[in-house]
């Protein structure tokens, strides 16, 4: 798989880090980046946890990323190589919380992270109290 | 309510067609009466001008006085009741050549160029208003809201009058859409264009609705990529030899209007001259009171397709239906008196005006950004005459407004979709926004041909469109620049 | 001690909620007339005429910044509110606003099984149970109407006569007919939406006899959801089984404060005056040749929140202020316009924040005359520091505005002494009845939750735009409480934490990537929420009291809280749920609903397990009554024992009905007025002569 070429980041793992979420959340790439949050996540993690996890969580990432060439053989990739693993899926389990909800080990990590959680995205709507889609939107099915 | 931006002028001197067969009338404004504006075959194109600027400042001032009808019953009789004596004359006006102005389509040409001026106003707004970062510069953002919810209210008002005088409006096409950086169609020296908030933005946005261009300083804009969009060019009045040309209008435009205001002044002065016309024609005399003139002529359109107030929310002002002469009067002056722009006029200082910020109309409101400052509870006695009128200029001196003018996505100025043209996600993303743009425009389309109640589902387009001009404000261009909304006409 | 010389006020409220703003600004809208010696609405005075105004002082305990009214700064405030909403993880009623150590409030998260005798004494409330009380309120600028949902349907005829009707409770000083004219002014004064046709009770045969013939609210219905229609055409012409009835099932668009299109046909003006005839003042809606009704946006600006924008947040935050609260009617006291049209800020109604008032004295020679109101003013949010303050009232009205908990706390607070009959008596204030804080009462929330078969797309929308008005009222009263069901817009998210609870679910499952999304979305577009508010009957011993034992950082006692359920709403619980699990059958819902041991709030029944919240309808603890031994105050919620002292707020309701209370305690308060207009026209006649 192709790991996206963040243009504002000059950080490798940067990049890896977006593309192993959006395989793992299943979003694109993109979707991730309209957050405007993940340069904060990442930085976020980056001290929150053993730096040496967070690497080899990066490093298997990067692997399963080249070496996967289409969409099952990452999904393979990533159970073999991150679920199986206890300690990788603690931490990719907070990783997809993080993106879905906002939230690490509970807390906001800022205070745009609840608004920009993917959860409100994924049940066609938006998070109470922000993003609101306008008087009698709620009346029809979502488009 | 609103304050009174406006004050009555002096009013100029009146004067009677003077004989005919003079040359190039002398370029002295007043020197050309009304009827030789409409009538004299000799007139040149300077003096045309000349005459145009004055008789339309002197019609608007005519029509600020409490008692305005009585005021335009006398402005008419005294340019008109000797005309309508002599045989002389009269024979004159049969043969003027202002008579063969296709009206219709010279009104339709002036009144889209208002569309597309409301319309310009709108993109640059709200691609400000969605550049800053969420939870910051919250009293900014409710400023420019107000401001963008008003320009559409101002746009579908003019759709209002065109539809009064029996033209469909146009507003989702192609040659509806403004490309940026574009310049206003007037004499203006400034660029507006879909630019970052930041103070050279709000600057753009306090000279588009100043009342005179040069007590604002300009803010500097790349120079234009093309010459400002179609304006100019595009042409439905048919050519004829006279001055009532498109090409003259034009021209006019650029050299000797400067403001909104001016502008709305001069389009309502062609519609007064037009009804004029219009009643000679069916009368075989010119008009000699407002009566006369404020129903009929022009005014064919079907009431049906007014929309009004009950369609209308989110801002001051209110959504008036037009079906005369009156009508088109009280949708200029509520153009006019939010925007705001006539020239040297002065601000009413009432501490308790401002009582309410969103009162104030958009130049005041965009100052407050700028100065970070309201102008409630502000002193400003330093800044008043003797009559308790302060100089439009005056900065606000009040509480102070929070601007953090860093917390901003680094959006490029005026990007387009053909900078997204190697990123096939990206220029997905940009392209669905344009298309929920077109929506929205569409939706509005269906609205003044007379489906009013798809208004409604334009909120809902307006709401998506926020969502995802920011979400296409976070993705990164370049190193430095983000991208952003195009507002451009969506293709395949 | 301090003794503030300051100019004589007439009118003292004690909190700038609902119902202390009410009125301050019905009151503030009238001045007296010189010349014709009696009060007179402010629209009807001549430029010549000389007047007076009402002298009027507003107590707040929350924070200066919370009454700051003007645009700027009201705007600075509410942006803080919704930011802090934002950051908090448990979004709570009251996560978005201050939480003073100086002025605390009850707050959801503090609730927690009780361990008779042992009080827990997590929160503010020191609660003795057996069960927790298990609702909050906020002490801010405002008031709790700041997180209210604002759902407003009136009480029904019956609600006002249990007694006579059902032989339970008892019956209310005042017939539904009664309050029906204030019922108006309180919808027009909190703006409801809604659709007189399309409401439908049991019992009441005709709905424009029941809201008065030609009625509209002053807008058109709040649109309902979409799930609301989906649910609604599922159970078209359905009824139920309740015991041996058959009871067919009407879903109701409910009437609600919250903006929408105004109603063309709306025909009520917005200026509430009063006439003083033979039997004293009366208001009413003056008439108008231009009746519309004036959509109220937010108080920063006037344009912003015209119409609902669908935040889904109502509580606790309504961003845009579309959703009414009582901040809008405190700045309609405050500001009142000239004859230019231009809002002006009134000098004669002053409000005094981070003022806690906590105690009143009466005069030794007249017992029945409150000559002190006490409050401690704290110095900032920072800061605990606080002087003590005493303002003399002998002179003045004093309100009580402060809500049921606060309200009943601070006349508890306040002993004096009397000799009866030879004897010394003591007494606390306005406690003749020994009903002060008794008949705490609040609405049971059972919620029962599972999953539609098909998506309806919840989470959108106003909190609930539908309820079901079936069990509202029958014969079933006199065995069982009645209740009322709002069909909730929020999904699971208040029983069940959605949608983190169904993302930790997944993705222990070991889901990721498309599999996660698809399932999340699965789950979460077809989540609904059944809400059954099963209407409490006062008792007695459910009570407010205080003790020296409980204070808080300033020295101010605590409410302590005494609150149980009885067999009555029990079993109104459990007949509730037979309902739920009938309407989930016939809708093929996949029933979730669970409740467990370790709720706060839960009891066993017949064998079965129920659990419940609170509804933040806290009532009762200052009821209106028939005499003075009955009650606390009589129906214009004036003290039967003072002379000088009203006390309203929910806690004026001598029973709670199926109702949402905030709208009958706007309809009492405004009624109220009327006899302070009588005093105050006693008083300023007095003066006069």
């Amino acid at each position: 798989m192709i790991i996206a070429n963040i243009e504002n980041v000059d950080d490798f793992y940067y990049d890896v880090f977006i593309s192993i979420s959006a395989a793992s959340v299943g979003f694109e790439v993109n979707d991730l980046i309209s957050t405007g949050l993940g340069e904060t996540y990442y930085k976020h993690i980056l001290n929150s946890v053993e730096e040496a996890t967070f690497l080899e969580f990066l490093n298997t990432s990067k692997d399963i990323l080249e070496s996967s060439h289409s969409e099952t053989q990452l999904n393979i990739a990533i159970s073999e190589n991150l679920i199986a693993h206890a300690g990788m899926k603690e931490l990719l389990d907070k990783v997809i919380t993080l993106w879905y909800l906002g939230t690490w080990d509970g807390f906001y990590v800022t205070t745009n992270a609840y608004t920009q959680g993917l959860a409100w995205k994924v049940m066609s709507a938006h998070p109470p109290g922000a993003k609101q889609p306008g008087f009698k939107s709620w009346n029809v099915k979502p488009v | 309510m609103r304050q009174k931006l406006i004050h009555k002028k002096e009013k100029a001197t009146k004067r009677l067609l003077k004989s005919s067969g003079a040359a190039e009338m002398a370029s002295n404004e007043m020197d050309v009466s009304l009827a030789d504006l409409l009538f004299n075959p000799h007139l040149g194109k300077e003096a045309w001008m000349n005459g145009i600027k004055a008789h339309s400042k002197e019609l608007i001032s005519t029509l600020l006085s409490e008692n305005y009808e009585q005021e335009f019953d006398a402005y008419l009789k005294s340019n008109f009741s000797d005309l309508n004596k002599s045989a002389e004359t009269k024979n004159a006006l049969k043969n003027s050549s202002i008579l063969q102005v296709d009206e219709r389509a010279f009104l339709q040409e002036f009144l889209q160029l208002a569309v597309l001026i409301e319309h310009s106003t709108i993109p640059p707004y709200l691609t400000a208003m969605y550049s800053v970062k969420e939870g910051a510069n919250g009293m900014a953002v409710n400023i420019i809201r107000s401001v963008v919810i008003e320009e559409m209210l101002h746009m579908i008002m003019v759709c209002n009058v065109l539809n009064a005088i029996n033209i469909v409006p146009s507003v989702n096409k192609p040659q509806n859409y403004p490309t940026y950086p574009m310049k206003l169609p007037l004499n203006v020296d400034f660029y507006v264009g879909l630019e970052k908030f930041s103070s050279n933005s709000i600057a753009t946005f306090i000279a588009i609705e100043s009342p005179s261009s040069q007590t604002v300083k300009a803010p500097e804009f790349p120079e234009p990529e093309m010459e400002s969009t179609a304006l100019l060019k595009r042409k439905t009045v048919q050519e004829s030899d006279g001055l009532w040309t498109s090409n003259n209008l034009n021209e006019f435009l650029t050299k000797n209007v400067s403001t909104i205001g001016e502008f709305y002044d001069v389009l309502f002065f062609f519609l007064v001259i037009f009804q004029c016309l219009e009643y000679y024609r069916e009368n075989g005399k010119l008009p000699t009171s407002f009566e006369e003139i404020n129903t009929g002529g022009l005014f064919t359109g079907d009431p049906k397709l007014q929309l009004g107030s009950e369609h209308y929310y989110g801002s001051g002002g209110k959504l008036y239906k037009v079906e005369d002469l009156r009508g088109v009067m009280q949708v200029f002056e509520e153009i006019k008196g939010q925007g705001e722009g006539v020239d040297d006029s002065i601000f009413d200082v009432d501490r308790s005006q401002f009582e309410e910020g969103a009162e104030l109309a958009h130049y005041f409101r965009f100052k407050e950004i700028f100065h970070e400052r309201f102008y409630v509870e502000g002193n400003y006695e330093a800044f008043t005459d003797e009559n308790g009128r302060m100089p439009v200029i005056t900065p606000p001196t009040g509480i102070e407004m929070k601007v953090d003018w860093d917390a901003v996505y680094p959006m490029k100025a005026n990007v387009k979709m053909a900078d997204y043209a190697s990123n096939p996600l990206l220029y997905a993303q940009g392209k669905a926004f344009n298309q929920t743009y077109k929506k929205l425009l569409d939706a509005i389309q269906a609205a003044v041909e007379g489906k009013q109640e798809v208004l409604a589902e334009s909120v809902m387009y307006m709401y998506a469109l926020k969502e995802q001009a920011i979400e296409l404000m976070r993705q990164p261009l370049t190193a430095q620049e983000n991208a952003g909304p195009t507002f451009e006409y969506p293709t395949n | 001690m301090k003794n503030q010389e300051t100019k004589k006020k007439d009118v003292i409220i004690v909190g700038t909620g609902i119902a202390g703003a009410l009125v301050a600004k019905t009151l503030s809208d009238h001045v007296y007339h010189l010349k014709k010696k009696k009060m007179v609405h402010r629209a009807s005075v001549g430029e010549k005429d000389s007047i007076q105004e009402i002298e009027i002082l507003m107590l707040e305990a929350g924070l200066e910044a919370g009454v700051m009214l003007d645009s700027a700064r009201s705007f600075e405030t509410y942006e803080e509110y919704v930011q802090t909403f934002y950051s908090e993880e448990a979004k709570v009623p009251n996560s978005p606003y201050p939480n003073l150590r100086q002025a605390p409030s009850p707050d959801v998260l503090d609730i927690r099984q009780i361990n008779p005798p042992f009080p827990d004494k997590t929160g503010y409330l020191v609660q003795y149970g057996p069960m927790p009380f298990a609702s909050d309120a906020i002490r801010v600028g405002g008031g709790t109407t700041m997180h209210w949902l604002g759902t407003t349907p009136r009480m029904l005829p019956n609600d006002f006569r249990l007694k006579s009707e059902y032989n339970v409770a008892m019956d209310w000083p005042i017939e539904y007919n009664t309050l029906k004219p204030y019922y108006e002014m309180a919808e027009n004064e909190i703006g409801v939406s809604g659709n007189v046709d399309e409401q439908e009770y049991p019992g009441i045969k005709n709905i424009h006899r029941y809201y008065g013939k030609g009625y509209n609210f002053p807008m058109e219905k709040v649109p309902q959801s979409y799930m609301d229609e989906k649910i609604s055409a599922g159970l078209k012409g359905a009824s139920v089984k309740l015991g041996n009835e058959t009871i067919p099932l009407y879903f109701v668009p409910s009437p609600q404060g919250r903006n929408s299109t105004p109603n063309a046909d709306y025909d009520r003006s917005g200026v509430i005056a009063a006439e003083k005839n033979k039997d004293g003042y009366q208001l009413s809606f003056a008439d108008s040749n231009d009746a519309s009704f004036r959509v109220e946006g937010a108080v920063w600006d006037p344009y912003q929140g015209e119409r609902c924008e669908g935040n889904a947040s109502c509580v606790p935050i309504c961003p845009v202020q579309a959703k009414y609260n009582a901040l809008k009617t405190l700045k309609k006291a405050v500001y009142k316009r000239d004859s230019k049209g231009y809002l002006r800020k009134t000098k004669s109604v002053e409000i005094e924040a981070q003022s806690v008032v906590y105690k009143l004295s009466v005069s030794k020679d007249n017992p029945e005359l409150i000559t002190k109101l006490h409050l401690r003013r704290y110095e900032s949010e920072d800061k605990t520091n606080f002087e003590e303050i005493v303002k003399d009232t002998s002179d003045s009205i004093v309100v009580l505005a402060a809500n049921a908990f606060e309200n009943p706390k601070i006349l508890l607070n306040s002993p004096y002494t009397v000799i009866e009959n030879g004897v010394e008596v003591k007494r606390t204030v306005a406690n003749r009845s020994d009903q002060v804080g008794r008949n705490l009462m609040d609405h049971m929330v059972m919620l029962t939750w599972g999953l539609f078969p098909e998506p309806i797309y919840s989470y959108r929308g106003p909190g609930s735009t539908t309820n079901i008005s079936s069990f509202r009222d029958g014969d079933f009263r006199s065995d069982f409480s009645s209740w009322i069901s709002p069909l909730d817009n929020w999904g699971w998210s208040w029983p069940a934490f959605s949608p983190g609870s169904d993302i930790a679910e997944f993705i222990g499952q070991g889901m990721f990537g498309k599999e996660l999304r698809e399932a999340l979305t699965s789950r979460l577009t077809r989540q609904v929420l059944f809400h059954f508010e099963i209407e409490q009957l006062p008792n007695a011993d459910n009570r407010v009291t205080i003790s020296n034992e409980y204070l808080d950082i300033m020295g101010i006692p605590r409410p302590i809280v005494h609150y149980d359920i009885q067999e009555y709403e029990k079993k109104g619980m459990e007949q509730a749920k037979l309902v739920s699990d009938q309407m989930f059958e016939k809708l093929g819902i996949e029933d979730f609903t669970s409740y467990k041991s370790s709720d706060n709030n839960t009891f066993v029944y017949n064998n079965v397990r129920y659990s419940f919240n609170g509804a933040g309808h806290i009532v009762g603890t200052h009821r209106m009554g028939h005499d003075a031994t009955d009650s606390v105050t009589n129906s214009y919620c004036k003290a039967w024992d003072h002379q000088n002292l009203y006390v309203v707020g929910a806690g004026s309701m001598t029973t709670l009905g199926t109702s949402n209370p905030t709208l009958t305690l706007a309809a009492l308060t405004i009624r109220s007025v009327e006899s302070m207009l009588n005093d105050l026209d006693a008083q300023f006649n007095s003066e006069k002569k």
